[in-house]
């Protein structure tokens, strides 16, 4: 095995590489090979073969026109694999189709992944709601139901930074809907409390969204699970009649996922 | 001397590194089939390298999240740094740069005039076109909207699309009775039934009567990770002096760019 040095310690190669594919997730967007390098701190000639291996190999493409970098279609693929054979996750997706069946709202169900909340399943539901998400979809950290439960549940040092650094970014901006830091503490205070968040009407008029947290083994936030239904005239009572089945649905999968752990214990 | 031993060994360790980097990719590989976490022994079967080779491997995946180990089994699955990597893709992925990038180089490759569609409000609408080298007299620029069955691309998404969508989009279109200016008749859905089964089974469509005489026409989808199909491209040529038919070349050209866009989303064609 001479191409795999050290072993037990692992290849250090592979790891030098590692280095420019979590550049490459932290970059927002396409990046150039000079930056790229310097980020990953590797020189950029080094840079350049690593990415060369990259591509042949579709976990990197490289826009033929501009020369950027940015991850490959083997990305996707490595991630679906993660969600079809992790167990929690792949039986929360599960989840999430029998709660579009049984409720007949769109259902989403999202990850905190590169630095942002990110959508993993769409369930359409009965009636289309006019909006634009798919999987892939980031979620406002602190705008949508589903951003408020990762800031209130995550014990992750990294989504609190994230949200905050969001949050800094709403209140100057000139929507109107800026929400005041005290009253943003507030607000995840009481959804800590009670267990779920909802955004009725914001960020999109004619939507609301309740959203719910399924905690793994460790009691962390392994993904929200939320509803979607129009803004209409009887939104208030529908609020109601959802909010148990949704939380119902999110504890039975934590407490499963806490039980799986006590059974690998013994 | 000195120097130029330093880079020979540089030169070496590089190209070294860059086999190690590719055999790390098709380690990985081997977890993209896989239903649940697999044995030591298995990920080096798949992947064709020994198990200690991959044991080496193992240590640095896991170090960088991108492999996880089962404490009790032993096995390994894929890691939640897998799931940063597709979200760090979906969001730099950009589906229309990528595809007028595919339109070009077909439209090059061809000579044809090629187009690019989209499922829009009002049914399959084109949202770019790359006009071929023949000047063809054409009913198809940007914003038009193709029927349902009366062209080859509305067969594409006739044929790909969950048919509620297709059924209410019909309804629409019959609605409108010919008063708008969407390009291409209008036939009953049970009629293009036996047209549709062909299309999922060759994987592109055609039409026999194009809404413009004279013209030759095939359409190929273009699916996301998920398998829903996202857009659909057509070629469009003089039918005196082109060949659509099935296995030519011009064909193959326009399977293999629809496949180059789908792979490019994610999408792995299951044959």
């Amino acid at each position: 095995m001479s191409m795999a040095k050290g072993g037990a310690r692992g290849v250090q190669s592979v790891e030098i590489g590692g280095r420019l594919l979590t550049a490459l997730v932290t970059s927002r967007g396409q990046m150039m090979l000079r930056n790229l390098a310097s980020i990953a701190e590797i020189a950029p000639a080094q840079a350049h073969a690593y990415l060369s291996s990259y591509k042949r190999a579709e976990l990197v493409s490289q826009d033929s026109a501009t020369g950027r970098y940015q991850l490959g279609p083997l990305a996707v693929r490595l991630g679906i694999a993660r969600i079809n054979s992790y167990a929690p996750l792949s039986e929360s997706r599960d989840v999430a189709v029998e709660l579009e069946r049984q409720l007949g709202t769109m259902v989403l169900l999202s990850v905190w992944a590169a630095g942002a909340p990110t959508v993993i399943q769409v369930r359409q539901g009965n009636y289309p709601l006019n909006i634009n998400t798919r999987p892939g979809t980031t979620m406002a950290p602190t705008a949508t139901a589903t951003g408020k439960i990762f800031c209130a549940f995550s014990k992750d040092e990294n989504i609190t930074i994230a949200q905050k650094a969001e949050r800094k970014a709403t209140s100057r901006s000139q929507n109107g809907q800026a929400t005041k830091l005290q009253d943003f503490d507030k607000e995840i205070t009481q959804i800590q409390k009670k267990g779920f968040a909802i955004a009725d009407g914001s960020p999109v008029p004619t939507v609301c969204e309740i959203a719910a947290p399924i905690h793994n083994s460790e009691g962390r936030v392994l993904a929200v699970l939320s509803v979607l239904y129009p803004t209409d005239k009887i939104h208030n009572i529908k609020h109601q009649s959802l909010t148990p089945v949704l939380i119902g649905k999110c504890e039975q999968l934590s407490a499963r996922f806490k039980s799986m752990l006590k059974s690998d214990d013994e | 001397m000195s120097g130029e031993r330093e880079r020979q060994r540089q030169s070496t360790t590089e190209a070294r590194g860059i086999q190690s980097v590719e055999v790390s990719v098709k380690i990985l590989e081997a977890f993209l089939e896989a239903p649940e976490p697999l044995m030591l022994r298995e990920i080096a079967e798949i992947s064709g390298y020994t198990a200690a080779q991959v044991h080496a491997y193992m240590v640095s995946f896991k170090r960088m999240g991108l492999v996880e180990q089962d404490r009790k089994s032993g096995r390994y699955g894929i890691g939640a740094a897998a799931l940063d990597l597709a979200a760090a893709r979906l969001r730099s992925f950009d589906p229309m740069h990528a595809a007028s990038q595919a339109v070009e180089a077909l439209c090059n490759e061809t000579g044809v005039t090629v187009a690019l569609t989209v499922w829009g409000s009002f049914g399959p609408t084109v949202v770019m076109v790359q006009n071929g080298v023949d000047t063809l007299y054409i009913d198809t620029r940007v914003g038009t909207v193709y029927s349902i069955t009366g062209t080859a691309t509305g067969l594409v998404f006739a044929a790909f699309l969950p048919s509620e969508i297709i059924r209410d989009a019909y309804r629409s279109e019959a609605r409108e009775a010919g008063k708008t200016m969407r390009v291409g008749g209008l036939r009953p859905l049970s009629a293009i039934k036996d047209e549709i089964a062909i299309v999922r089974r060759r994987g592109y469509s055609t039409i026999a009567t194009p809404p413009i005489p004279g013209t030759t026409v095939v359409s190929a989808p273009i699916f996301d990770y998920a398998g829903q199909l996202q857009m659909a491209i057509t070629v469009i040529g003089n039918v005196d002096t082109q060949d659509f038919s099935e296995g030519s070349p011009d064909v193959a050209r326009l399977m293999a760019a629809a496949r180059r866009l789908s792979f490019e989303h994610g999408y792995v064609a299951q044959d």
